[in-house]
């Protein structure tokens, strides 16, 4: 498997990163594709509001 | 794939991913994030897979930085290695490439042109324009990139 955790320790700018990461959804990390993917759907009439994903109305 | 990579770790158990972009010359490091997150493209929902810099300053992973550390092949070909473990977890979904701009999409046709005889062993490569998906072409230009596992 390619994915290996970090054998040393972090350093701050690292431990920051990883702190980041374990806090946000992965479709949090690079939204803005994802919004307008959406958003072109809302458009288009393909989804209505109410079926919104919860991530895309989060302020 | 026998390209040469950099080690990289998860997140959590989640399909998140980082690892570091070394430049000899300079001893810049330069933190690469890789996520797959669900997308929804003309009403298909896929997962996305999202590439970019983490911004120390912003404290945010960014997928329009440029970073020139000199190693975009071994940079793509890491992104790429996590393909593995996100099929290993989810062989039935279907992964999406986008570059957020021109050159990115240039260079993940470059990267998939390239290594094609290596890539189609073990996947099943799309392009989509339009709405319409055709079997990935080399040559073809388009507007997103489709992966999904080869069924043996």
């Amino acid at each position: 498997m390619p994915a290996l955790s970090p054998k040393k320790p972090l350093n701050s700018q690292e431990a920051k990163l990883v702190k980041y990461l374990s806090s946000v959804k992965e479709e949090d990390i690079f939204p803005e594709k994802n919004k307008k993917a959406v958003e072109n759907l809302l458009k288009a009439g393909l989804i209505k509001e109410d079926q919104l994903p919860e991530w895309f109305t989060r302020p | 794939m026998s390209l040469l990579t950099y080690p990289v770790a998860r997140i959590d158990g989640k399909l998140t991913f980082y690892f570091v972009s070394e430049n000899p010359f300079s001893g810049n490091p330069i933190y690469k994030v890789v996520t797959y997150g669900p997308l929804i493209k003309y009403g298909v929902i896929y997962y996305n897979l999202g590439f970019g810099d983490y911004d120390e300053i912003t404290g945010l992973a960014n997928d329009k930085a440029i970073s020139n550390n000199g190693d975009m092949r071994k940079i793509l070909a890491t992104v790429v290695s996590t393909l593995k473990v996100f099929f290993t977890e989810h062989p039935s979904e279907v992964v999406h490439i986008e570059g957020s701009d021109k050159t990115r999409k240039d260079y993940y046709h470059k990267l998939i042109n390239d290594y094609w005889y290596n890539i189609q062993e073990l996947y099943f490569v799309q392009g989509c324009n339009n709405g319409v998906k055709e079997v990935f072409q080399k040559g073809m230009k388009y507007e997103f990139i489709l992966i999904s596992l080869k069924k043996s």
